[in-house]
């Protein structure tokens, strides 16, 4: 019984199942030249229905890998890291496989500057192997008064799957399992989705806020749908203007007035020593 | 017990493959579903959470209480009114939340140092800790250290949208105008979530 999965799992059978990630990113003309911090995000999502729950490897092109998430499970989906811009690999194993182990997945992923991605991973690949879907998460505000929300499409054994709200608002319509569905701006609120794969049916009030993107995942649950909102960020309602004035300039080299604490301190110390000498001199 | 784990690994990966095909339900005529009725409801209110405690242990910053602020007249963030607090723009998401959360305090006083004097010293992969009323700790990594001329502050990165839970640092820098009394620089640190 157990020969055959540890074939399966040797680096031949792994070709399959590794992929290989390139990110497309947009081309803006101001990327190069606006400030910023410099760096792009990364997560990660479990979605593969019967897949146990995995350990994340993560390392710079090149380096050893090292746990960055352990036993994360169907649904789950890791808090944004942050990294520098270039080119990472990230492999799964089951939860506490030794490091040696070979992977069920292993993605080479190239990260640009100021873009966030996740890294989905669904059990679509070829004869049901982990397949790992990069997409570009959503990194403008969208407008006033309104949140942004998609639908990843986790839900393998009940699809395809259609999201609706009222008011017409239509997020994911027969979504294959594996689809990340397009941003859609709604007027923010507690939304009522009615959630329908063939004859299941179900409902999830999810919560919009305004100037959130908010990234809808629909997993399957013993024969149910299940609907769980996570965030994918987020803007300043009123973002200040100008900058920020936070000093007094009392360390200011410039200033002259507050250095009269620099000159007593100086005054101190010199009739310290003074005095220690005096005391010698005895 | 991990041979066996991979065997399962496997064999589930080997039967959600079967699952995939299209399921074999019969294809009824495509009957147009009934419109979801009703109406999004407004939000509840938020809950009252406030962050209590910034800790940077790099630069030797723990302060224990933070003061929310505001806007000025010209649409400015305020700085705390006292030199010696820390400060969180209020209107923003709390430490913790999505989007940038904003925390400014002075670099000195008028006299000596402020809480954030040594913030320029600051580097990619510091770590800074805050602490929410509702018990909650988020643990930000320093991703750069920026320093801005005041009237070339680039407002769109510092308080434009940030995946995840990010963190904006802010102070004074550069050199003292002293006939205006005013720095004529900010630092602007830059934090976010980051594994391990």
């Amino acid at each position: 019984m157990r020969t055959l999965p540890q074939r399966l799992l040797r680096p031949g059978g792994l070709t399959a199942a590794a992929l290989l990630l390139v990110a497309l990113t947009p081309v803006s003309a101001e990327a190069a030249t606006a400030p910023g911090p410099g760096v792009g995000w990364i997560r990660v999502g479990h979605l593969s229905p019967q897949v146990p729950p995995v350990d994340i490897y993560f390392a710079p092109f090149g380096q050893a890998e090292k746990v960055v998430i352990r036993k994360a499970g169907y649904g789950a989906v890791t808090p944004y890291s942050s990294l520098g811009p270039g080119k990472y690999t990230l492999s799964m194993r089951p939860a506490d496989a030794a490091a040696g182990t070979p992977p069920a997945l292993s993605a080479t992923i190239e990260v640009a500057e100021r873009s966030a991605y996740s890294l989905l991973v669904f059990a679509n690949g070829p004869d049901g192997t982990l397949k790992g879907d990069l997409v570009t998460d959503d990194l403008t505000a969208p407008g006033a008064g309104k949140g942004r929300v998609r639908v990843v499409e986790g839900s393998a054994a009940i699809a395809p799957v259609s999201v609706e709200g009222p008011q017409g608002v239509s997020l994911a319509k027969d979504a294959p399992y594996g689809q990340t569905s397009s941003y859609v701006d709604v007027p923010e609120g507690r939304w009522p989705l009615r959630l329908s794969g063939g004859s299941v049916k179900s409902t999830a009030d999810v919560d919009v806020k305004a100037g959130t993107s908010t990234t809808l995942l629909v997993t399957e649950n013993a024969g149910a749908l299940k609907a769980n909102p996570i965030s994918d960020g987020g803007s300043l309602p009123e973002p200040p203007k100008l900058g920020v004035e936070t000093g007094g300039g009392g360390t200011a080299p410039s200033s002259g007035l507050p250095l009269w604490p620099a000159f007593a301190a100086a005054g101190l110390l010199a009739a310290f020593v003074l005095g220690r000498r005096l005391v010698r001199a005895r | 017990m991990r041979a066996d784990l991979g065997a399962l690994l496997v064999a589930v990966l080997l039967a959600a493959g079967c699952s995939t095909a299209p399921a074999a339900v019969p294809s009824s005529s495509p009957v147009p579903s009934a419109p979801v009725a009703g109406r999004p409801q407004p939000l509840p209110p938020a809950a009252d959470v406030r962050p209590v405690r910034l800790r940077i242990p790099a630069i030797g910053v723990d302060a224990p209480a933070l003061v929310p602020l505001g806007l000025g007249a010209d649409h400015e963030l305020q700085a705390p009114g006292r030199f010696e607090d820390v400060g969180w723009y209020a209107a923003g998401p709390v430490p913790g939340d999505p989007g940038p959360a904003v925390i400014a305090a002075h670099v000195d006083s008028r006299s000596g140092p402020a809480p954030f004097f040594r913030l320029r010293d600051l580097r990619d992969g510091d770590q800074v800790f805050v602490a929410r009323s509702d018990g909650q700790e988020t643990r930000f990594v320093v991703d750069t250290v920026q320093r801005y001329p005041k009237n070339a502050f680039p407002t769109d990165a510092v308080y434009g949208p940030a995946p995840g839970s990010a963190l904006r640092l802010i102070t004074c820098g550069g050199s003292f105008d002293a006939a205006k009394r005013s720095y004529r620089d900010n630092i602007v640190v830059y934090a976010s979530t980051r594994w391990g």
